[in-house]
């Protein structure tokens, strides 16, 4: 304390300035680090204890029915029972190996799975080349992933005759190949067109306007089996006779309009979050108001909705599974009905189905999660403040 | 002094007049800017200064009257609009640059969208923009890693890269702390005295005085009246002007 300082009647000249000096250890350090956020006070500290107490818990068991108890090889059910085994069975995982072509490809014919195959290798590339943000033309890689991929996906998995790929009926798909496909129709889809819904309904056009909210309302407003059941059953009467849509591209059409509505409100929470003097320096400067919206207004509108762009993709791609409902082979189908088989009966093969269909939505999505946070604190970096 | 009648203003209002709902915040506006004039607007907040200036680029859409810029009629089209805008840097208050680009990015936007130079040429005219108000240093950065006065000479640089044949300020140092006002007049007095036609929103009346051809002053959506600088500081005629600069100069 400088009495010289505390004194109201003297006045006071610093003489020297004063150096930084390293923080107490008090207040740094791991050790502190440790206690500040675990042991902060009673309460918080009570909580922490408790979260521990739930980890011993639950984490031996989950490895013991996991690992320890699990069954890894095995031709049928037999091996999957207590009384055949000899000790309580955890996981079946002999059920997942002796069924993991049909859960990644349904029925799809045995033949022709080098196509689905290098639909993955295709994919994947693109996903790849599109999340890297450092690889070499992006723009290519865009371009690659929604228009490329989509093409040759079609054909290699419905097949053309013309190139000497046998035809595969949609009724034949199954399994991940389903899950994968309608999730991804329905993101390439969702994006764009959720975008152009939301700059449709800030448009100075009445009519424009009026057409965006009235499309977005009705989609919020009917739940998703009601689009799905009525994309089965009433399209095709709305259509003329002769004109059949196949039955996986139905709910892929209501599914890709569903999730487009809840896109454009995210989309639209963005736009609003940008200041007018935004709009009007692009304005200013001569740009178009395409241009102002393209090169100033979206990509910051983009990048505040990141987390909420994520969610509803999460979102999607879990709906993906109401496909079931119209008789399609989804993920989740293809495991329903491996482990009604008659071979595969014993207690443990559900429960490890379940868990299995649990273990995978759960990786696809944290990994969707993940990444979206990595893309966050990458453009948080980009903008201080 | 650049007689305000030339052979073609660079700004003229004729009659103009604009409302916001059933508001009348311009009102008969006539007013001619020569090339290479340098004029100021003041006035108390509400007069509709910066609507007035903000009609000139269509950004505010006048009701009524008549605004030519540089020989293009602003109609209410898209057309016109994309023309004068074109040709007519503005700088505004909260100094609106695009965080997400680099200064050197917000700087060549205009180059390549509007005018449409290649990448290279878009550069290197963005960079001698940058260089004249003292930031070229500084072209790697984000808006947000500079301050305030640095934000704003990013602004009137990245005005400039249009080449404009008229550059409109709108009070470019009221959101700033007063240590950093001098570094932007300085560069507004420079533009001036360089020749770029200025039309200034603003309260710093040294500036006006020093920098002016001529001082206008606004009231309730019209024109009170209008002097050289030493005229309207020194023998203020209108009673309103009179108040307004004894409550500003104190």
């Amino acid at each position: 304390m400088n009495p010289d300082t505390m004194n109201p009647d003297k006045r006071f000249v610093r003489e020297s300035m004063i150096p930084p000096a390293p923080p107490p250890r008090r207040i740094s350090g791991p050790l502190a680090r440790i206690r500040a956020t675990l042991f902060p006070d009673l309460a918080n500290g009570l909580v922490t204890l408790a979260i521990l107490a739930a980890l011993v818990w639950l984490v031996p068991a989950a490895f013991r029915f996991l690992v320890v108890e699990a069954v890894w090889t095995g031709a049928s059910g037999e091996a999957c029972r207590p009384e055949v085994v000899g000790h309580p069975v955890g996981a079946c995982w002999a059920f997942i190996g002796d069924k993991i072509n049909y859960l990644a490809y349904g029925s799809y014919p045995t033949a022709e799975r080098w196509r689905p195959n290098l639909f993955f290798g295709l994919l994947a590339f693109g996903v790849a080349w599109m999340l890297w943000l450092g690889a070499p033309k992006r723009t290519w890689g865009a371009v690659y992933l929604f228009l490329v991929v989509p093409v040759l996906a079609y054909v290699l998995l419905a097949g053309a005759p013309a190139l000497g790929l046998v035809s595969v009926a949609t009724a034949l798909w199954g399994g991940l190949l389903v899950t994968v496909v309608v999730s991804g129709v329905g993101i390439v889809a969702a994006l764009p067109l959720g975008i152009l819904l939301a700059l449709g309904r800030r448009s100075d056009w009445p009519v424009v306007r009026i057409l965006c909210i009235g499309f977005i309302e009705f989609w919020r407003g009917v739940p998703l089996i009601t689009v799905l059941f009525m994309a089965n059953v009433m399209l095709p009467l709305f259509l003329p006779g002769d004109l059949t849509v196949d039955r996986l591209v139905r709910p892929l059409v209501g599914i890709a309009l569903f999730a487009s509505a809840y896109m454009a409100e995210v989309v639209r929470g963005g736009l609003q979050a940008i200041p007018a003097g935004q709009r009007q320096a692009a304005l200013a400067l001569g740009l178009t108001p395409f241009q102002a919206t393209r090169a100033v207004v979206l990509p910051q509108a983009l990048k505040i909705v990141v987390p909420g762009i994520v969610n509803t993709l999460i979102g999607l791609f879990k709906d993906t599974t109401l496909v079931a409902i119209v008789g399609l082979a989804d993920f989740v189908r293809v495991l329903e009905a491996a482990r009604a088989d008659p071979r595969w009966s014993a207690p443990a093969v559900p429960v490890t189905a379940y868990v299995f269909a649990a273990l995978f939505y759960f990786a696809v999505c944290f990994g969707m999660a993940r990444y979206a946070g990595f893309i966050e604190r990458r453009l948080a970096a980009g903008a201080v403040r | 002094m650049i007689p305000p009648a030339g052979p073609m203003p660079a700004v003229e209002f004729s009659g103009v007049h604009a409302w916001f709902g059933t508001t009348h915040v311009l009102r008969a506006i006539d007013l001619a800017v020569a090339p290479g004039e340098t004029v100021v607007i003041c006035g108390p907040s509400g007069s509709g200064k910066s609507t007035l200036i903000r009609t000139v680029n269509g950004l505010v859409a006048h009701g009524a009257g008549t605004i030519r810029v540089a020989g293009v009629t602003l109609d209410g089209g898209a057309k016109a609009a994309d023309a004068v805008r074109a040709r007519v840097g503005m700088v505004f208050q909260g100094f609106n640059l695009f965080p997400h680009l680099t200064v050197l990015e917000n700087c060549t936007l205009a180059p390549l969208h509007v005018r449409r130079v290649g990448l290279a040429a878009a550069r290197a005219l963005a960079l001698g923009h940058l260089d004249r108000v003292g930031l070229a240093d500084l072209a790697g950065r984000r808006p947000a890693e500079l301050s305030g006065g640095q934000q704003q000479r990013v602004a009137i640089a990245r005005a400039l890269s249009l080449e404009p044949d008229v550059m409109l300020l709108d009070e470019p140092t009221s959101a700033l702390d007063p240590e950093m006002v001098g570094e932007v007049l300085a560069v507004l007095t420079d533009l001036a005295r360089g020749g770029t036609t200025l039309l200034c929103v603003t309260h710093e009346m040294g500036f006006a005085r020093a920098v002016a051809d001529r001082v206008v002053f606004m009231d309730e959506g019209q024109i009170v009246e209008i002097a050289p600088p030493e005229a309207f500081f020194d023998q203020p005629r209108h009673p309103r002007t009179r108040a307004f600069l004894s409550r500003i100069l104190g």
